[in-house]
């Protein structure tokens, strides 16, 4: 059982380094964005550690060195960060294995974007120490990129810097694009979910929205729709649950 | 309120917004969910939150859209291609690196 628990732990663990390595680049520009807003290293440093969430870090420091009202930095947060509601709902009706309480605070705590989509697409069992190796890899990625960002700011060649904000998008391809050459249901639900998404990026009204509702939006259609369409008949997950009680 | 307050305010909030919309569905009594169109909808988040991330944010991910998209195009064929992360993206950041330092 234990040796398992290893395994599980190594293998989330060789999941979670391209997280952390496209988590690199990100973070070092939010410790950068930081100093430069006139706050010392530690300021950046512990918001990574208490938050782990990109978007929602880089609306709130940009906030914080506007001195906005601190009800309208939680509020922005809050919209921002709604996508996870979506993405822990899921997560949980996945997760088929019994959990104690702190174990599924930690996988709620590490459910970020990246996290949710590696562990979602992630073909073996879905036991704690494989979140526990995924989670710790990226979060790691995540807080010592805030620190090195923030302490070292433009060490790195500035094409090197800016290139490397392209790895967490190509990471995302990795990750859907083998799935929509394999399902078509997927292909359509990926291509209408952009569709919305583009709606969002071009369209001078909606582009004045928060960020946050740019991604739950297109996310909730895409997958309504797909749900309607294509309905998943005999859920495998359903008989491994019932085959663990 | 002197800065230090705000400052630690201003984390302590951004800490629980972040949190409380993961925390709550975990926090759900943990049944088969009956629902055919409820299940299939959550089967197929991963897959529309990915599209609507990638694009068409990918094309403005650096300050060069050339660079972006040639890192885009890179980045689509590798992961159509082949199966390992890694190489996708090394693969995509060397070919916007390579663009961004041409132009």
């Amino acid at each position: 059982m234990k040796k398992r628990g290893q395994s599980d732990f190594s293998k989330g663990v060789c999941n979670g380094l391209p997280v952390a390595l496209g988590y690199i680049p990100l973070a070092f520009s939010f410790g950068t964005i930081a100093i430069s807003g006139g706050y010392n290293f530690i300021v950046p440093t512990i918001m990574s550690m208490l938050s782990f969430t990109g978007a929602g870090q880089m609306a709130g420091i940009q906030m914080m060195i506007q001195a906005a009202s601190l009800v309208s930095i939680f509020l922005v947060n809050l919209v921002i960060n709604a996508r996870y509601l979506v993405m822990s709902l899921s997560m949980n009706n996945r997760i088929t294995e019994k959990m104690s309480f702190g174990k599924r605070m930690f996988i709620a705590f590490g459910m970020t974007d990246e996290n949710f989509s590696v562990a979602s697409l992630y073909h073996g069992r879905l036991s704690f120490g494989f979140f526990a190796g995924l989670m710790l890899t990226s979060y790691t990625g995540w807080v010592l990129g805030t620190l090195v960002g923030a302490v070292l700011m433009q060490i790195m060649p500035p094409i090197i810097q800016e290139a490397l904000s392209i790895t967490i998008y190509a990471m995302f391809c990795g990750l859907l694009l083998p799935s929509v050459k394999k399902d078509k249901a997927v292909a359509i639900i990926a291509v209408i979910s952009v569709a919305i998404s583009c709606m969002f990026w071009f369209i001078p009204v909606l582009t004045t929205l928060p960020s946050g509702i740019n991604i739950i939006v297109p996310t909730v259609i895409a997958a309504a729709v797909g749900a309607w369409l294509f309905p998943i008949k005999n859920d495998h997950d359903e008989t491994k649950e019932a085959n663990n009680e | 309120m002197n800065n230090t307050t705000y400052i630690i305010l201003a984390l302590a909030l951004i800490c629980i917004a972040s949190f409380l919309p993961r925390v709550i569905p975990f926090l759900l009594p943990k049944g088969k969910i009956k629902s055919q169109f409820l299940n299939s909808f959550l089967n197929y988040i991963p897959y529309s939150v990915l599209g609507a991330m990638i694009f068409p944010a990918i094309f403005f991910a650096t300050s060069s859209t050339i660079a972006s998209i040639t890192g885009a195009v890179v980045a689509i064929v590798l992961a159509l291609t082949q199966k390992r992360l890694i190489v996708t993206a090394v693969g995509s950041i060397l070919a916007t690196a390579l663009v961004l330092a041409i132009i």
